[in-house]
């Protein structure tokens, strides 16, 4: 049976992912901080993280899934940033060097936003870069420029995953989805920041767990998307979840509202390629309606932070089945 | 302008500082030593700073930065480490690297919050670039560093370009090449070969030396980094001489500079071949920079010093 070390497994995506890996006959080596129940309880952003304790105390791994990241809310240059980027980048970087040396596939969870403005659906192999001004994708694009170096003093390799936004059972509940959602149940308006032509790509956490297990299991190398069947507006994306929750029994007829003076400071409109994901991980994005009914008897339940993939499907696999 | 400038001890330091201090500007040297910034060989002494000891490499330096300096209109960003060895990628150096780097530069910019300036200018590097092939390379060329310096050194611009959109303040990255003048000390090709020289020897390149390697006199970066603090243009910036500069005719000039009728030594080559050389158009339209330092009479100002060094009338001095 093939052993994988997750981190960030207790998390918004980590739960989703720890049941993809399960279902493919994987026993999933769970690294969180301390006090979530995780395999091994360890704090990645402390500076005296030691990746090789790390290793000695996991033991076997076949594979590496690198995770672990804390969005940074305030300022990109501050003490919980400066913290955060630790674990992003600078644990993420030891990992994969502790676990090389033992034949460890490793699969770093990047993000959309370490891109800049592009014209056209985004090459993950050839991205415009500039990360966005937040320290997200500043300490995002810091790791895997780091893991480029070292796998190449190293020789060894590794893949990268960027999702877009990712959304389903379990995500922060301040985001626009789920705002969306909780409005559209309460027999409210939805309300859109902007203009509501902002263009977005959202990605159903579920569906970011099949790449991430399919990256790693098939020890692809490169980068890949994980994204949604295509970018839509803010505005199409609040219709969207209106339609969710008259699908799974709540109230319907509610239309978006916008709310023009409180436009966001900061969007890039981008599309994502999918064609590298569709080829090499079999991978094929799970329709956004569908998604957001899983989502909306999540919120409907006063969304719960724990057991949130019995809201989903089983997991598919990219024509493999269990390993 | 009250001016910070940490990394003031440094050899682009004490040059940075002479220059800002003779434009009349108020300076806060910052180093981890707390030394006063000895002036660039050549120039008169005495200049009149505040000097403060921070080290950016703890993270207690953003509460120690801030009560230090108090107000200010402008930060100067050039503290940062760079392995002994040029290019090197030593997973052993990247702790270090991260925390003076990376860190240390959201820490400066962490104080900066507190000290209320409009304008922040950080020294970069050519080495973000990596892995490029266009000569001359522009600012908006594909970024792909080779090494953990150039990485940790990327990420401090990206953190810069947060921290300007964040707090509504001016912000320029300055990417230099090889910085050299009096008082360099880093092992590399063109002090190693005026090293050579100076003591009567030919130096040694590797392969046939064709790679193209700029150079910028720290006379001339200081002049840059002065006209990115009082111009109003914000961005990324390359800073060179403008011209391209094969290490087979670096080591050759050092030894027409020295006035030595030997020949370049060839050992067999060890990298693969890279060249860099930078455009400064946008450095030139945007900052009015204009390289003033010939290489060749930087070479002979160098050379000068590392003789007057070797006689102990002035020592190396900087970092």
């Amino acid at each position: 049976m093939a052993a994988v070390l997750v981190t960030g497994s207790q998390g918004f995506v980590g739960q989703h992912l720890r049941r993809a890996l399960e279902a493919r006959n994987v026993e999933v080596i769970g690294v969180d901080r301390p006090g979530t129940a995780a395999e091994i309880e360890m704090d990645l952003a402390d500076p005296a993280f030691d990746a090789h304790a790390l290793s000695a105390r996991a033991g076997r791994a076949d594979g590496v899934i690198y995770m672990a990241a804390t969005i940074t809310r305030s300022s990109a240059v501050d003490a919980v940033a400066r913290r955060n980027l630790r674990a992003i980048a600078d644990a993420a970087v030891s990992t994969f060097e502790a676990f090389a040396r033992q034949g460890a596939h490793f699969v770093y969870c990047s993000t959309y936003k370490t891109y800049g403005p592009a014209q056209g659906p985004i090459d993950p192999e050839h991205p415009p870069q500039r990360p966005d001004p937040h320290s997200y994708g500043a300490a995002k694009s810091l790791a895997e420029r780091l893991l480029e170096v070292s796998a190449r003093r190293e020789s060894a390799h590794y893949c990268v995953v960027r999702p877009t936004c990712i959304y389903g059972p379990g995500q922060h509940i301040n985001n626009a989805i789920p705002r969306f959602l909780r409005a559209s149940w309460d027999g409210e308006q939805p309300v859109v920041y902007g203009t509501g032509q902002d263009v977005r790509d959202d990605v159903l956490a579920g569906d970011l767990a099949f790449c991430l297990a399919e990256a790693c299991l098939r020890r692809e190398t490169g980068a890949f998307h994980a994204a949604g069947e295509r970018a839509r507006t803010i505005w199409e994306v609040a219709e969207q979840c209106a339609l969710a929750v008259a699908a799974v029994g709540g109230p319907s007829g509610q239309s978006p509202v916008l709310a023009p003076d409180q436009a966001p400071k900061w969007w890039l409109d981008q599309e994502f390629d999918l064609e590298r994901s569709r080829e090499l991980l079999g991978y094929e994005p799970t329709p956004l309606l569908e998604g957001l009914k899983m989502e909306a008897e999540w919120v409907r339940d006063g969304a719960p932070p724990q057991g949130t993939t019995r809201y989903c499907p089983p997991p598919r696999f990219g024509g493999r089945g269990p390993a | 302008m009250r001016i910070v400038v940490t990394g003031a001890t440094g050899h682009l330091g004490r040059y940075a500082v002479a220059r800002l201090v003779r434009a009349g500007h108020d300076v806060v040297a910052v180093s981890r030593s707390g030394a006063l910034p000895e002036p660039p060989f050549g120039e008169e002494a005495a200049l009149s700073v505040q000097a403060l000891a921070v080290d950016l490499g703890e993270e207690s330096a953003v509460t120690a930065l801030g009560a230090g300096v108090g107000r200010a209109d402008a930060l100067v960003h050039l503290a940062a480490w760079h392995p002994p060895a040029t290019a090197s990628t030593d997973a052993r150096d990247r702790p270090r690297l991260m925390d003076d780097n990376v860190l240390g530069t959201m820490r400066a910019l962490d104080a900066a919050r507190t000290m209320g300036v409009e304008v922040v200018v950080y020294a970069s590097t050519f080495e973000v670039y990596g892995d490029v092939s266009t000569v001359p390379v522009t600012e908006g060329a594909r970024v792909r560093p080779l090494t953990d310096y150039g990485a940790t050194k990327l990420a401090g611009e990206d953190h810069l370009i947060s921290f300007g959109y964040e707090e509504g303040v001016r912000v320029v990255a300055l990417r230099f090449p090889a910085i050299y003048g009096p008082g360099e000390t880093t092992p590399r090709a063109l002090p190693n070969f005026l090293k050579a020289v100076a003591r009567g020897e030919a130096p040694a390149i590797f392969g046939d030396g064709g790679d193209l390697r700029d150079q910028v006199h720290a006379r001339d970066a200081a002049r840059a980094i002065e006209l990115a603090l009082v111009g109003g243009a914000s961005g990324i910036f390359n800073i060179a001489d403008g011209r391209p500069h094969s290490v087979a005719d670096l080591a050759a000039a050092t030894l027409a500079a020295a006035g030595l009728e030997l020949h370049v030594r060839r050992l067999p080559r060890e990298k693969e071949r890279r060249d860099y050389h930078l455009s400064i158009d946008k450095a030139r339209r945007e900052l009015g920079f204009e390289p003033e330092v010939e290489l060749a009479s930087g070479m002979a100002e160098q050379l000068a010093w590392l003789r007057a060094a070797a006689e102990g009338a002035n020592g190396p001095g900087g970092k």
